[in-house]
Formats: C-alpha cells, sequence, structure tokens
C-alpha cells in the first residue's frame, strides 16, 4: 500500500512528540477529510468528524502498531467508526444501509485510500495528459471516442495515454508501490 | 469495447497501473465529486489544538455541541399562569435591561480588547506594499522573488500636495493574523518534483527553508521553493518551463486562472475559494500570465496572498505566496485627515509610480482617491499580519516634466 510518511514520523509522534503528530495531520488532513465528508451531510458535520478522528488518533497513537497496516487506513478505520457511530446516535443519518456496509469492510477503507492516492497523483499531471485518462478509465471511453472528444487521431491519443501512463507511473516512483499480491 | 493491449510500449508496471486505474475508477470518480477542500481556519484551528493543545479558535465540536445545547436541546420551562408570569416577566425585563446598560457604559468607556497585538508598522513595511518600480532581476536566487523583487523607493524630492474635503473614514477596521509557515518542505518531492534535499540558510537575520534543483554550475534551469521560518513568505522558481519554442500565445484566462488554483490547491491552500483579484500579463514575458488571488474574507490588500506566473502549458513558473488568515480582529480607526496630517509631514513615504530612481525634481499635486487597504506587515519572530491602512493617491505634475505622473502612500489607520 502507499506511504507517504517516514516510519521515523510516527515513531516520534508515537512517543509523545506533539510536532511529529502535527506532521502526520498535516499530511493525512485532506484524505480524512474529504473520507468524512463522502459519509456526511454537510461540511460542519465532516469538520465534527474530522476533529473527531484525529482527537481520537492522538490519544491512542502511543498503541497504534504497523503490522502491515499502513498509518492511513489505521485513521480511515477510526474515522469509519466515528462515522458509524454518529450515524447510531442521529435519527436522521445520511448513511444508506450499503454505506454502512463498506464502512464496516476494511477491504473498502484499503481501496478508498488507494484511489485517493492515485487521484492525488493524477492531479499533478498537465490538463490533457488528466483528461484523456478520465475519458479512457473513468468513462470507459473506447479510443475512437476518446480521439473525437479531444479532437485528435486516435493515434495521437494512443501516444498521450502511453505519456500518461509514464508520466503517472513516474511521478508514483518516489513511493511504494501498490500491493497486487 | 477496444481494450489497451494494443498500446504497444507499456512497461509492465505501467500495464498494471492501468489496470488499476479501471479498477479504481469508479471510487475515484466518487472521491472527485466530493467537495473535499478543507477550509483553511478549520485546519490551522485543529491544527493548533492537536498540536499546542491550544484552543485558539472555539474548537468545531465543541463549537457545535454549545450551539445544540443553546439552540436546541435546552428545555423549555412549563408556562406559569398569566398573574404569576407578569412580575417574572418585569424582573427579567429590568435585569436584562440593567446587563445592557453595563455593557454600553463599558463599551463606551473602553475600545473591545482586541484578539490580538498587530506590531508596529515602520517605513520599511509601508514602501514594502507600495508597487515597485519594474526591474530586471539578473541573477535568481531562490529567496528573491521575481514578482516582488525589492521594495519600492520613496519619491526623493519636494511634493506640494493639498487636499480637499477628505472623507472622514471608518469608525473601525479590521486587522489579521497571518498562519505560520506552510508545512509544504516535507513534501516539496512529491508535490513539486524538486529533488534536492531542504537546508536551512540565513539572509537578513531571517532563516529560510530552501530546497533547489539546478542553478549555479550545475548547468541545469533553476527549481526551487524558500519558505521563511520568520513570516511564512513562500517563493517558488521554475526555469524548466521558462522558454517554450512552440508557444506563440499566452494561456487563456480562463485556464490560467484554473492552473493556479488547481497548484494552490495541491499544496495546501484554499485555492478554489481564494478571491481573484488581477489576471494580466507580465510585463517583458508576453506568454507568461499573472495571476493574483487575495486572502478569502479580506475585503482588499496591497499585496495578494498568492501572485502565480502560468507559462502557455499551464505549469507555474513562479509564485509569491503568504499563509492564509488564521485570526481576526477589529480596531478603532482614526479619521482620514489625522492620516492625511503624517502625509503633509513628511512622516510616511510617497511613492510616484513609473519614474526613475534618482529624479528630485519638486511636484505639486492633489488627493483624489482615500480608501482602506491591509497592508502586510512581517516581524522576525512573531509572523506576519495584515495591519488596516489608508491607501492616498493622486496626480501629480512634476517639474520639467509634461504629462502628470500617480503618486501613492499609506498610513497605517488604527488608533
Amino acid at each position: 500500500m502507499p506511504s507517504e510518511v517516514l516510519p521515523d514520523v510516527i515513531a516520534r509522534a508515537r512517543r509523545g512528540d506533539r510536532a511529529a503528530f502535527g506532521e502526520l495531520y498535516d499530511v493525512y488532513l485532506p484524505r480524512a477529510y474529504a473520507f468524512c465528508r463522502k459519509y456526511s451531510a454537510s461540511r460542519e458535520e465532516a469538520e465534527d468528524l474530522t476533529a473527531e478522528t484525529f482527537e481520537k488518533a492522538l490519544a491512542a497513537i502511543d498503541r497504534y502498531e504497523d503490522r502491515g497496516l499502513p498509518f492511513s487506513a489505521w485513521l480511515l478505520r477510526i474515522a469509519a467508526n466515528s462515522i458509524i457511530d454518529r450515524a447510531r446516535r442521529t435519527q436522521a443519518s445520511p448513511l444508506r444501509d450499503d454505506d454502512l456496509a463498506r464502512l464496516h469492510d476494511d477491504s473498502f477503507l484499503a481501496e478508498w485510500e488507494e484511489a485517493y492516492w492515485l487521484l492525488e497523483h493524477l492531479a499533478t499531471l498537465p490538463e490533457d495528459h488528466q483528461q484523456v485518462v478520465r475519458l479512457r478509465f473513468y468513462e470507459d471511453q473506447p479510443f475512437t471516442e476518446v480521439a473525437r472528444r479531444m479532437g485528435r487521431s486516435e493515434g495521437a491519443v494512443k501516444q498521450l495515454l502511453r505519456r500518461a501512463l509514464r508520466l503517472l507511473r513516474g511521478s508514483i516512483g518516489g513511493e511504494d508501490e501498490p500491493d497486487h499480491g | 469495447m477496444d481494450d489497451d493491449r494494443d498500446l504497444d510500449g507499456l512497461s509492465e508496471s505501467e500495464r498494471r497501473l492501468a489496470d488499476d486505474l479501471r479498477r479504481l475508477a469508479p471510487l475515484m470518480r466518487e472521491q472527485e465529486s466530493v467537495e473535499g477542500i478543507v477550509s483553511a481556519g478549520f485546519r490551522q484551528a485543529l491544527r493548533d489544538h492537536l498540536v499546542y493543545g491550544e484552543e485558539v479558535a472555539p474548537h468545531p465540536t465543541f463549537a457545535r455541541a454549545l450551539r445544540e445545547h443553546l439552540l436546541a436541546s435546552r428545555p423549555i420551562a412549563p408556562a406559569a399562569p398569566l398573574l404569576l408570569r407578569r412580575p417574572v416577566w418585569i424582573s427579567a425585563m429590568a435585569t436584562v435591561i440593567a446587563v445592557l446598560a453595563v455593557l454600553l457604559v463599558s463599551l463606551v468607556e473602553r475600545p473591545a480588547r482586541p484578539a490580538f497585538a498587530i506590531p508596529r508598522t515602520t517605513r520599511a513595511d509601508l514602501l514594502f506594499n507600495l508597487p515597485t518600480s519594474e526591474i530586471l532581476v539578473r541573477s535568481m536566487q531562490a529567496t528573491v522573488s521575481l514578482i516582488h523583487p525589492r521594495p519600492a523607493s520613496p519619491y526623493a524630492g519636494r511634493l506640494s500636495l493639498t487636499a480637499h474635503a477628505l472623507p472622514l473614514g471608518p469608525a473601525a477596521v479590521a486587522a489579521y493574523r497571518l498562519g505560520p509557515p506552510p508545512r509544504v518542505m516535507a513534501q516539496v518531492h512529491r508535490l513539486l518534483h524538486i529533488h534536492a534535499a531542504a537546508r536551512r540558510i540565513r539572509i537578513d537575520e531571517t532563516d529560510w527553508i530552501v530546497a533547489q534543483d539546478g542553478g549555479g554550475h550545475s548547468g541545469r534551469p533553476v527549481h526551487s521553493l524558500a519558505i521563511s521560518e520568520a513570516t511564512g513568505e513562500v517563493i517558488y522558481h521554475d526555469r524548466r518551463n521558462f522558454q517554450l519554442p512552440h508557444a506563440n500565445h499566452p494561456l487563456g484566462a480562463g485556464q490560467a486562472v484554473l492552473a493556479a488554483r488547481r497548484w494552490l490547491t495541491r499544496l495546501g491552500w484554499p485555492g478554489r475559494d481564494m478571491p481573484l483579484i488581477g489576471i494580466s500579463i507580465v510585463p517583458r514575458a508576453p506568454l507568461l500570465r499573472e495571476i493574483a488571488l487575495g486572502w478569502r474574507g479580506v475585503r482588499a490588500s496591497a499585496i495578494p496572498e498568492a501572485t502565480l506566473w502560468v507559462a502557455p502549458n499551464r505549469s507555474v513558473i513562479e509564485a509569491w505566496i503568504w499563509p492564509p488568515v488564521a485570526s481576526r480582529t477589529t480596531l478603532g480607526a482614526i479619521p482620514t485627515s489625522e492620516a492625511w496630517d503624517e502625509i503633509r509631514q513628511h512622516a510616511v513615504p510617497v511613492v510616484i509610480a513609473a519614474i526613475g530612481h534618482n529624479l528630485k525634481v519638486p511636484g505639486t499635486g492633489g488627493v483624489a482617491h482615500v480608501s482602506v487597504a491591509e497592508i502586510l506587515v512581517t516581524t522576525l519572530h512573531h509572523g506576519a499580519y495584515l495591519v488596516p491602512s489608508y491607501r492616498f493617491s493622486g496626480r501629480v505634475l512634476l517639474a520639467r516634466h509634461p504629462h502628470p505622473a500617480t503618486w501613492l502612500s499609506f498610513v497605517p489607520s488604527t488608533q
């Protein structure tokens, strides 16, 4: 799984170093917030849930152990539990049954984290490279349609997609490769 | 539906990446549809709470709980019979009136205590906020912005300026404290693809954290990020895309703004929400767009929160950025006539736009416009602030010059 924080930062945070926890916060706040926002009715509720997630993480960080479970997955598990607890306490919860099922499923959290990580890297590519990836993979369009929508030849679009995949691969290169095992 | 097998030339890892993109596409689509930008105020308040254990702003959970308690869940007392209720009502009204009277007296006698102390504005601060003349930077340094390479120069000649019927000015003005230096450097490789390790350097008593690829004797173009530890000022250079041989036109204005907003968002600024305050072409670089974005919630500032140069290929090649606002306070304001006295008595510098630095001829002119704008004031140890000031401007006729020029001056407007 992707990892963006050096183990020594986590180790320092576990020893009670608040500045190190601040570094973890800086890295993981956007994805924790986006996750909470997905399962909240409002921005305010998402902020509450995010604050609750990091407070619980701070209280429990000394008990975190890296047993193959990345820190981000551990954090998202805390966020998911907070969302589930909130839904139980609130009668007007925006969550559906399939949302709740997803939130209980660790493999879903791992996929969510992996998708977010890819999305962050995709956003670093030039605009036309992002567009070709979106049309081809998000919208599942055939090359002929991608070429028509982008106003380019089919060959040029394939070339662009090759370059986009190469750049994306290069962007990800500095980090751990997602485990497909 | 065709597949990607005819995409020859892909490595095994690139093919696996294509498979991952296809597998994760539904989730990525979901994530993109979420309004996932964290507000700067919330980000900073929660960080301060977690790292420093301080309640800099009301903690969101606490604030929400308090609001719910006050607005919704407070039990309502059962109604009393009318005859019993009237004396209670009169007594309650008397109490409210007494409390209001005490509050009113205390407000009249003493101005509200500001949330933080604003630093003293120096002559250097005032010059820093005035427009600087266009100059050519010959050697690029990581800690010197091409966008604002040096402060303005005060006009050296004698000016005789007059003012008729100045507006009174507001009774109260807002000041802002900016947040701490942004935590961008820890991710500089991932976010900006700068590979060099960050190092600390000291320039004029200010510590900077700098990461720089290229430049010097390397023969490679400069690609650098510098962050002032004192003020949070961020300077970014990327000369790799400075000259694009196939580009003939600058990027469309809308696309340039979008590129600037995306770049800022990636670095952790609230790029989507920052107000757009200027789009222009960079002087002497007709292919570059300059995009200026202001602080959210701040009406007018002399210096934008972020100024970026965007190349025709959408890449940001130069950026000058300040941290978002961390807190705000309200202060009493002096009248404009008092501020005008500062200009008349030469207590504050006046600059004249677009003239040579060594011109010293006398000139005469008047005030044409007075407004309130926040000026950026920096300190060595306590960060940066936006301090409310009066911005005076007008036209001046200089001796031996056929055309009038524009003069400008800032005077702090707080009591």
